[in-house]
């Protein structure tokens, strides 16, 4: 009996010439910003080759269709549905159906089957579009393309139901779509408005997930229990529309029971939820790495992002987060203003908005990049930081790093520990051993030579594979002769001058500046520039043991100047002054047993000191050296996901006839079906 | 006696405050045709709308062919026809393709589809029309096309809304033609407020009058001579108990507010009647032999108590 309604009124809908045009329209429209799209990817392609990790042509046409289509269709339904009652009121037809041996439920059921069938044919004629884009030398993303038609399939049925419901509630048909119009767009809109408790109610967000390729069972039950929720709004008012009085009562507290167990269920739903990820290359889902990294996890982590109160901002970090989450529902998230803890951002160093913070253990790191890449290294880091040991020499005026002076290093410990390592302040006078867990040995500026038993512990240290961090300062000695011999190290005399520093504004000449870094991976994607007060040039002879790589340079119009910097200065060759790029940082690797020694030499002391440490990028550089020379740099390695789709090769001819089909065949021919039958039908 | 088709008791319905019926009974045999008769207002239309099912009753019970239409109403409405007031017809569907449909929503077989549709365009005059659009047909045609619609499954027991509406003179001889013809091995109800019609074809006829029923007449009682009936009105309340022991009277019908319908034996003398109410003293105020006057007590019922 639910078909024959359903029957009825599919082929009422297709008889009337009103569906045809509407879904001509419709697609017309659609066509319209699928062709603009394409032509807007054309011609971004040559950019997009360059960039890692760029999305394809699944992410910038396809999605981006769908989200447009879930609009253009959220306007196109309550137009269809909005005469489904209420012309069968003003007609006077409904007492037929109400006459029938017929129920209710069967009558909802029947209409909304035919509006559903209608609406899928028009869904198909959609897929069209996207599946065009094969014809075009690319492939698609398959599994995303799916998830998205059966989002896109779901929010049409919600839309559906409620245009339903409006429909039975009036006998205006212009009523009915008015009505439904300001439902769905409050469901729209409703997490714009409200935190987050009220975005779960809203649709955009569950209707996103499904366009990025994640079923997500919440979300889709979400879809399924609001239909459902107007479906059976729609049937018991037709119900009260025969029964008496009497019985308002009852139908009165149905309706909040109603609401209560939807809201209820979608509740209770969302803490027992299934994850799939259909997009290629599962893009939506951690990679096995980051999951083995997870279980490593023995207590909970807490994340918080800082991030203003701005829905689609967090929305996007969200979906990260989210990712971690639903694999370790113990992570703790939240989410902090920064403009309403102006105290609390400037206590842990927050310095931009959507900056992250982790916290594990009573460690913490911050991260700006907010991608598996960072995060993995960041819980790596997390993980390994309760046992890395940084030893600190001191007794001979070296730089302590819990000192307080302004040459001290006291911040850049601070920052140190935070992150987890232990920072123990040694001296070999006193007790003449280093500790055989020492991590990385920093020796910072000694003022005062070394004795000579000094001298042998931390020879045996170096040639026994110990990493060291050493900062020089310019001078006549650098204190550790026999270290430098060993390693092929030298000095360059006076102090490296830079002009550049003067087109800059400043008016120290002596400060060097560093602006573009090596591929080295201690300085990998850094971009910072970094700014070193009267530093020294570093230079090597061959010792066949060590490979040396230049880590910091300088510019060219830079020189080490032997003579005092007073009033003009310029290079002087006769006086070994050497032009620039100078090293002012070497790295020295060498094969120790089974693992990588490292060493890594500034000839400046001064760019970490708590008088300079807030200079440009000078805390980052020391932090990503320091995390280089433990080794707690990419110990893992997350693998780009490169779209395959990236490609798009359309050549005019081909993209006249896409054009074409699309913008005037399609619609048109939509349009005369509608033309055709509703002259014929006229005339019976 | 069959098991009576429609069987509707106390029937009551009330819109907010306003009570639109107020405790009508009503049974419909098959063969019967019933007329219901009043005035605009009167509460046929809620009647007859809870009668086909489309209207639930606030309380009272109906049974449409021995089968509670409140408990079991798919089946209970299957044995039932309905024409409500306005046809009910989809304007942008032809004429078969609306009858199909209706055959279909009923209940009708897919392999009897076709006999029924040719059977019932037939016996309601629209054989030459099956491929008109329902919106292009003239208003006889369109009341036409309504009947069919309640026919078109056979029901046992057909309720009709006012179906001469908007029929001209000639078609009205053709629809009563019809129902005669459709009344002979069903039942059927029909509304109007048209006093010829109801002589016409009703067996029998209930007069509504602000929700409540007035009165219930039969009208074609097997044939008895004129002088064999008598209609009474007394000043005084009595039972009609009281009226069939009198000598010589057969049957008594009240016709409400003291006035008595009597069939009385082919020998007895009616000057005789008369002599024994008055000796009886219950205040004989009208004698008139003959049927009632259908057209007077209908002015009568529903004008109020102007006659006392």
């Amino acid at each position: 009996m639910t078909l024959v309604i359903a029957g009825k009124e599919l082929r009422n809908l297709f008889l009337s010439p009103f569906a045809w045009c509407l879904m001509a329209v419709s697609l017309l429209l659609l066509a319209w910003l699928f062709l603009l799209r394409i032509e807007d990817f054309l011609n971004l392609q040559p950019r997009l080759a360059a960039l890692h990790e760029a999305p394809g042509v699944t992410a910038l046409i396809v999605v981006p269709q769908f989200d447009t289509a879930a609009v253009i269709l959220m306007l196109l339904v309550p137009l269809l549905g909005m005469g489904l009652f209420s012309r069968e009121f003003s007609n006077g037809t409904f007492s037929l159906l109400l006459s029938a041996p017929v129920s209710t439920a069967r009558i909802v059921l029947g209409k909304y089957l035919a509006m559903m069938t209608l609406l899928s044919l028009l869904l198909l004629l959609f897929l069209l579009m996207p599946l065009s884009v094969l014809t075009m030398g690319s492939s698609i993303d398959m599994g995303t393309l799916a998830a998205c038609t059966l989002g896109l399939f779901l929010a049409v049925a919600l839309y559906a139901a409620v245009g339903l419901y409006f429909s039975s509630l009036t006998r205006q048909p212009a009523v009915a779509a008015v009505s439904s119009y300001g439902v769905l767009l409050l469901l729209w809109v409703i997490d714009l408005a409200g935190g987050d408790r009220l975005s779960h109610l809203g649709l955009s967000n569950h209707l996103h997930r499904l366009f990025s390729g994640l079923i997500v069972t919440s979300d889709v039950v979400y879809f399924i229990l609001v239909t459902g929720l107007f479906l059976t709004l729609t049937i018991k008012r037709l119900e009260t529309l025969r029964t008496s009085p009497p019985s308002t009562l009852i139908k009165l507290s149905f309706y909040p029971l109603l609401v209560f167990a939807v809201i209820s269920i979608g509740m209770l739903n969302v803490r027992h939820t299934q994850v799939w990820d259909w997009s290629d290359a599962a893009r939506n889902s951690l990679t096995q790495t980051s999951l083995r990294l997870l279980e490593k996890l023995e207590a909970p982590l807490k994340i918080t992002s800082f991030t203003p109160d701005d829905t689609r901002m967090r929305q996007r970090i969200r979906v990260i987060i989210d990712r971690y989450r639903r694999n370790r529902p113990d992570i703790i998230f939240e989410f902090v203003d920064p403009a309403r803890q102006p105290a609390l951002i400037r206590e842990l160093g927050i310095k931009m908005s959507g900056e992250l913070r982790l916290e594990y253990q009573g460690r913490s790191e911050l991260l700006q990049k907010i991608d598996e890449q960072s995060l993995a290294d960041a819980i790596q880091r997390l993980l390994a930081g309760g046992d890395r040991w940084i030893v600190n020499l001191t007794g001979h005026g070296e730089r302590q790093l819990d000192g307080k002076a302004n040459y001290d290093l006291g911040q850049f410990g601070d920052h140190l520990k935070r992150k987890g390592y232990q920072v123990q302040a040694l001296n070999l006078s006193a007790n003449p051993q280093l500790p055989t867990n020492t991590s990385l040995l920093a020796i910072a500026s000694p003022q005062h030579a070394y004795l000579r038993n000094e001298t042998r512990i931390l020879s045996d240290y170096l040639e026994q594979g110990g990493n060291l961090l050493w900062l020089l300062d310019p001078g006549e000695s650098n204190r550790l002769e026999p270290l430098a011999m060993a390693m092929g190290l030298l000095t360059l005399p006076g102090v490296i001058v830079d002009t550049h520093s003067a087109t800059l504004g400043l008016d120290d000449p002596t400060l060097a500046l560093v602006t573009e870094y090596s591929k080295h991976p201690a300085t990998a994607q850094f971009e910072l520039v970094t700014l070193y007060p009267q530093a020294m040039a570093l230079d090597t002879i061959e010792t066949g043991e060590w490979k040396v790589t230049p880590l910091l340079t300088t510019q060219t119009n830079s020189w080490n100047e032997t003579g005092p910097v007073f009033g003009e200065v310029s290079r002087d060759p006769e006086a070994g002054e050497i032009r620039g790029p100078l090293s002012i940082a070497l790295v020295f690797t060498r094969e120790w047993e089974d693992r990588q020694q490292r060493v890594v030499v500034i000839g400046d002391g001064d760019f970490i000191s708590n008088s300079f440490l807030g200079n440009g990028g000078n805390l980052d550089l020391g932090l990503n050296l320091v995390r280089w020379l433990v080794r707690d740099e990419h110990l893992i390695n997350i693998p780009p996901r490169v779209a395959n789709d990236r490609k798009l090769d359309l050549s005019p001819s081909r993209g006249a006839t896409i054009g074409l089909i699309f913008l005037l065949v399609l619609p048109l021919s939509l349009l005369m079906t509608g033309a055709l039958i509703w002259w014929y039908r006229r005339r019976l | 006696m069959t098991r009576p088709l429609i069987e509707a008791v106390s029937l009551h319905r009330y819109f907010g405050e306003h009570c639109a019926v107020n405790g009508i009974d009503c049974t419909l045999r098959s063969g019967e045709i019933l007329g219901l008769l009043g005035p605009n207002g009167a509460g046929k239309s809620t009647t007859m709308r809870m009668l086909s099912g489309t209207l639930v009753p606030s309380s009272g019970s109906i049974r449409l062919n021995g089968i509670d239409l409140g408990e079991q109403p798919l089946e209970a409405k299957r044995s039932m026809g309905y024409l409500p007031e306005r046809p009910p017809l989809y304007l942008d569907m032809t004429v078969d393709e609306y009858l199909i449909f209706c055959a279909r929503l009923r209940g009708v077989e897919k392999h009897a589809l076709h006999k029924t549709l040719e059977k019932t365009k037939a016996r309601c005059g629209l054989a030459s029309c099956g491929k008109r659009l329902s919106g292009n047909l003239s208003k006889g045609y369109r009341q036409r096309l309504g009947i069919a619609q309640a026919i078109i499954h056979d029901p046992a027991s057909i309720i009709l809304d006012e179906p001469t509406n908007g029929l001209d003179p000639q078609q009205i001889l053709e629809f009563r033609e019809l129902i005669r013809e459709l009344g002979q091995n069903r039942g059927i109800i029909l509304s109007t407020h048209i006093l010829q019609e109801v002589k016409a074809i009703c067996d029998r006829v209930l007069i509504l009058n602000e929700g409540q029923l007035a009165a219930m007449i039969p009208l074609n009682p097997p044939p008895q001579p004129e002088n064999r009936q008598l209609t009474i009105q007394l000043s005084n309340p009595v039972s009609t108990m009281n009226l069939e022991k009198l000598p010589g009277v057969t049957a008594v019908q009240a016709l409400g507010e003291n006035r008595f319908h009597l069939a009385l034996d082919p020998t007895t003398q009616t000057r005789a009647v008369a002599e024994q109410i008055i000796g009886y003293g219950w205040g004989l105020e009208e004698f008139v032999s003959g049927q009632p006057d259908l057209e007077k007590l209908f002015i009568r019922l529903t004008q109020g108590d102007t006659s006392t």
